[in-house]
C-alpha cells in the first residue's frame, strides 16, 4: 500500500486490475485504491507474473502493507512499497531496538559508567537533593559518605539516603560543639565553667567572618602542630646603610618603596631552597616537600590579619619580590585581594615589629610547618671584634612544627637567614 | 460525545467558532475549494462562503499581513499555513507586527496562526520541522501545542477567543493516528496551563506535542520494571506553566525534557534552565534533554528514523536518569 500523502496512514483497495497468474509489466496499473485524500491507480513496481493477491478488494490496510506478490515463474518475490513503521491507534511510533547510530549519538545521554570505576569520585558527587536531605536529617558529611550508594558508579542517591534514614545501622553519635556559632573548636568543647557568661553592662560585639575564621584557624593550628619557637638576633647594619643610600633612587626607578621586607624575603627564599623541610606539609605519615615557594606575607588590617601570597617567590629576584610584596600589601589595605591572592602559601613571614616590640612567638598557618616573625629594628650596643659598637638589631623568631623539624635544624635554618641578612650584598 | 481524530477535532473547533462568531474567518492556501491540504476545512467553503474561507496565493508574508490588518480592524482571522515550516516566510509580519502591535499602539491583534508541524512521514526538510522555538523567544506571542484531540479542539477555541496573536502547532503525524471522545458541547482548554498526563514518583518527563505519546509508551514499559514515570504535557509553551513541572521535579528529583524539535536551542533548553535554577535543591541527577539531531530532517526513512527522537531514545534517556 503506497503512501499517497504526508498524513495518510492507510488506504483501501477498491479494485484489482489483474488476476493471479496474469503477466504484468512494470508501471502498468495493477490495482486501484481510495484514501482520505485521493483515489488513484497504483502501477506495478516490477515486471513479472502476479503470483498472489494478499489483500482483497474493499479491505483497508496500513501504508506499507504488502498487498500482492509479483514473481517470475520460478520464484515469488514480494512486491511491496518500502516498509514504514506499523501504526496502531493511539501509538505514535512502535518501539525498536536502538540502532548503532542512536547509541553513538552524541546528543543522547551517555550510558552510565560501570559500577566500581572511579568509584571514589562518584561517591563524593553529592547531589543537591542528597545534601538537602542530609541537612534536614542532621547527617554530617562523614556519615553521609559512609552510606552505600546504588547509583551509577556507586553514587549515593537520594533514595539511598532515604533508605538509610529508615533503617540506620547503629550510628555513633557525632559530638556537637557547645557553641552554636560558626567556630568549630575541638569536639566535646571545654567544661562550661571555663566559658564566660556575659553580664549586664557588657558590650557584646559580634565577630565578623574574618575574625571567626582566624579564631577557628588558630585553635586548630595549636591542635595540629607541635609548635616551638627559636630566636636569634640579626645585625641589620648593612641593610640599613644600603637602604639609606639607595631607597630614594630605588623608589624612583622601580616605583615601589624599599622596605625591610624584600631583604628578609630574599634571604628567606635562599634559605628555604637549602632547607626544603621548612617548605613542606605533613600528609598523614608522609612529608610533602613542595616544588615551589609561595611566600605568605602578613598584613595587619583593622578587622584582622590577612596573608596575601607571593606566588613562585623562588623564581623572583630582589626587585621582583619588592614589587610583588608592595602590590599585595597595597591590595590588602584597599580590600582588593582576590581569593587566589590568599591561597597556597608554603611559608609565611610576619612583621609585628613594624608596630614596635622586641619579638614574639608567631603561630603557624596551616597546613604550613613554619613561620618567621620579625621584631622591630632597634639600635643596640653589641660586641664587634671585642669592642662595643652601636648596631641596628632585629630579633628573628622562627616557629616551626616539631613533628618534622627538630631543634637543631630549626636553629640551623634560622642561622642561615641571619647570615644572609647580615652579609647582604645586592 | 463522539470519538474523533485529532484532525477532526481541529475541524470541529474551527466550524463551531465560525458559527458562533461572525468575525472569525479563515485564510490559507488550498483551504477553500480543495478543503485544505490535510482536509481540515473540507466543506467549509460550502457552509461559510468565500468571504469567510479565503484561498490565498502562495504568499505567506502577504496573507499574514492581511490577516493582521483584519485583526486590528476587529476581525478574528485564523490563518492556516500549509506547513509550520513556512512560518518563516511570514516571520517579519508575525514577529515585528503581530507580536508588538499591542505593545506599541495599544491595538490588539487577535489572530491565530495554525501550523501543521512535525515529521515522521518522510516529508523531508521543508515539511517536517518543529519551529516553535523561533517564536517562544518573542514577547507578545502565545505559542501552544496540543497533544490530544480533546485539547486540540479546546485549545484552538481558546486561541480564537484570545485577544493575543497565537501560534497553534498541530502535529500532522497525530492528525489521523490519535482518536478519542470529544464533547460536542462548547468547552475550552485554558492556554497557559500544563497537564499531568501520567503520575509517577521516580522520574519527570516534561514534554509536549507528539512526544507525549512516545513518552507514555516508555512510561508503560518502565512501569513493568517498577519505575513510575510522571509525564507533564506543557500544552502551552508561552506563557509557560513552570510550576507544573517544577512541582513534578521537586517530587521526583530527576528530569528528562523531550521534544521533537532540534535539540540545540530548542525549547527544552528553557525548561531545563528553569529546572536547574528553581528546583536545584531537589535535583538528584543532571537535567537531560532529548530532541532531534541537529541536521535538516531527511527524506530517507532510515535516516529520518535515526534523526527524530523515538520511544527507544526516550527510554534510553529515562533509564540513564533512573540508574544515575
Amino acid at each position: 500500500m503506497p503512501q499517497m500523502g504526508e498524513s495518510l496512514s492507510e488506504g483501501t483497495i477498491t479494485k484489482w486490475l489483474k488476476k493471479p497468474g496474469e503477466r504484468i509489466e512494470r508501471d502498468e496499473p495493477l490495482f486501484e485504491i481510495t484514501t482520505d485524500k485521493v483515489d488513484t491507480e497504483v502501477p506495478a513496481p516490477a515486471s513479472g507474473i502476479l503470483e498472489r493477491i494478499l489483500v482483497n478488494e474493499g479491505v483497508t490496510v496500513a501504508v506499507g502493507t504488502t498487498v500482492a506478490e509479483i514473481g517470475d515463474a520460478a520464484a515469488a518475490t514480494a512486491a511491496s512499497s518500502p516498509p514504514a513503521p506499523a501504526a496502531g491507534a493511539g501509538h505514535f511510533r512502535s518501539s525498536h531496538e536502538p540502532t548503532t547510530f542512536e547509541r553513538r549519538g552524541a546528543q543522547q545521554p551517555a550510558a552510565p559508567a560501570p559500577a566500581g570505576s572511579s568509584s571514589g569520585d562518584k561517591r563524593r558527587q553529592l547531589s543537591p537533593a542528597v545534601l538537602a536531605l542530609a541537612a534536614e536529617s542532621g547527617l554530617d558529611i562523614q556519615e553521609l559518605l559512609e552510606i552505600p550508594g546504588s547509583g551509577a558508579g556507586g553514587r549515593i542517591s537520594r533514595r539511598d539516603v532515604e533508605r538509610y534514614l529508615r533503617e540506620p545501622p547503629a550510628r555513633p553519635q557525632a559530638a556537637m560543639a557547645t557553641a552554636p556559632s560558626a567556630i568549630r573548636s575541638i569536639p566535646e568543647g571545654p567544661p562550661s565553667h571555663y566559658l564566660y557568661q556575659p553580664e549586664p553592662g557588657d558590650k557584646l560585639v559580634a565577630m565578623g567572618p574574618m575574625r571567626k575564621q582566624i579564631a577557628e584557624h588558630m585553635i586548630w593550628s595549636q591542635q595540629i602542630s607541635a609548635q616551638v619557637t627559636s630566636f636569634t638576633e640579626c645585625d641589620m647594619n648593612r641593610i640599613v646603610r644600603y637602604r639609606e643610600e639607595h631607597r630614594t633612587r630605588f623608589e624612583l626607578t622601580e616605583g615601589v618603596p624599599l622596605t625591610f621586607l624584600p631583604f628578609v624575603a630574599e634571604a628567606t627564599v635562599k634559605a628555604l631552597k637549602e632547607f626544603p623541610i621548612f617548605n613542606a606539609s605533613v600528609v598523614g605519615d608522609q612529608i610533602a616537600l613542595k616544588k615551589h615557594i609561595h611566600l605568605g606575607v602578613a598584613v595587619a588590617l583593622e578587622e584582622g590579619l590577612v596573608v596575601p601570597v607571593v606566588a613562585n617567590a623562588d623564581e623572583m629576584n630582589f626587585v621582583g619580590l619588592a614589587r610583588a610584596i608592595h602590590r599585595l600589601a597595597d591590595a590588602a589595605r584597599n580590600r582588593r585581594l582576590t581569593p587566589a591572592d590568599v591561597r597556597g602559601a608554603t611559608f609565611t613571614i610576619t612583621n609585628p615589629g613594624m608596630f614596635g616590640g622586641l619579638t614574639g612567638t608567631p603561630m603557624i598557618a596551616q597546613p604550613q610547618v613554619a613561620i618567621l616573625g620579625l621584631g622591630a629594628v632597634t639600635k643596640k650596643p653589641v660586641v664587634v671584634d671585642d669592642a662595643i659598637a652601636i648596631r641596628p638589631i632585629m630579633v628573628l623568631a622562627l616557629t616551626f612544627d616539631h613533628r618534622i623539624i627538630d631543634g637543631a635544624t630549626g636553629f640551623q635554618f634560622l642561622e642561615r637567614i641571619r647570615r644572609y641578612l647580615e652579609e647582604f650584598e645586592i | 460525545m463522539a470519538v474523533v481524530t485529532y484532525l477532526e477535532a481541529i475541524s470541529q473547533a474551527l466550524r463551531e467558532e465560525m458559527r458562533r462568531d461572525p468575525t472569525v474567518f479563515l485564510l490559507g492556501e488550498d483551504i477553500g475549494v480543495f478543503g485544505g491540504a490535510f482536509k481540515v476545512t473540507k466543506g467549509f467553503l460550502e457552509e461559510f462562503g468565500e468571504e469567510r474561507v479565503i484561498d490565498t496565493p502562495i504568499a505567506e508574508s502577504g496573507f499574514t499581513g492581511a490577516a493582521c490588518g483584519a485583526a486590528i480592524m476587529g476581525f478574528r482571522p485564523v490563518v492556516e499555513f500549509q506547513f509550520a515550516d513556512f512560518f518563516s516566510c511570514a516571520f517579519d509580519q508575525i514577529v515585528n507586527f503581530a507580536a508588538k502591535c499591542y505593545y506599541r499602539w495599544g491595538i490588539p491583534v487577535p489572530v491565530v496562526f495554525r501550523g501543521p508541524s512535525g515529521g515522521g512521514f518522510r516529508g523531508g526538510p521543508y515539511h517536517s520541522q518543529n519551529p516553535e522555538a523561533w517564536f517562544t523567544h518573542v514577547p507578545g506571542l502565545k505559542v501552544i501545542q496540543p497533544s490530544t484531540p480533546y485539547e486540540a479542539k479546546g485549545l484552538l477555541k481558546a486561541a480564537i477567543r484570545d485577544n493575543n496573536p497565537v501560534l497553534y502547532f498541530e502535529h500532522k503525524h497525530l492528525y489521523r493516528r490519535i482518536r478519542e471522545d470529544v464533547p460536542e458541547e462548547d468547552y475550552e482548554v485554558p492556554i497557559g496551563v500544563a497537564d499531568v498526563k501520567r503520575e509517577g514518583r521516580d522520574l519527570s518527563i516534561v514534554t509536549y506535542g507528539a512526544m507525549v505519546h512516545a513518552s507514555l509508551e516508555v512510561a508503560e514499559r518502565l512501569s513493568k520494571e517498577g519505575a513510575e514515570v510522571e509525564i507533564v504535557d506543557l500544552r502551552t509553551l508561552t506563557p509557560l506553566d513552570k510550576e507544573s513541572f517544577l512541582a513534578s521535579v521537586r517530587k521526583t528529583g530527576r528530569a528528562l525534557v523531550v521534544h521533537e524539535a532540534h535539540l540545540t536551542s530548542g525549547f527544552g533548553g528553557e525548561v531545563a534552565s528553569i529546572i536547574a535554577e528553581e528546583a536545584w535543591e531537589s535535583l538528584d541527577a543532571p537535567v537531560k534533554r532529548i530532541g532531534s539531531l541537529d541536521v535538516p530532517i531527511p527524506f530517507s526513512p532510515t535516516l529520518e528514523d535515526a534523526v527524530l527522537p523515538s520511544a527507544a531514545k526516550i527510554e534510553a534517556g529515562a533509564r540513564w536518569l533512573l540508574e544515575y
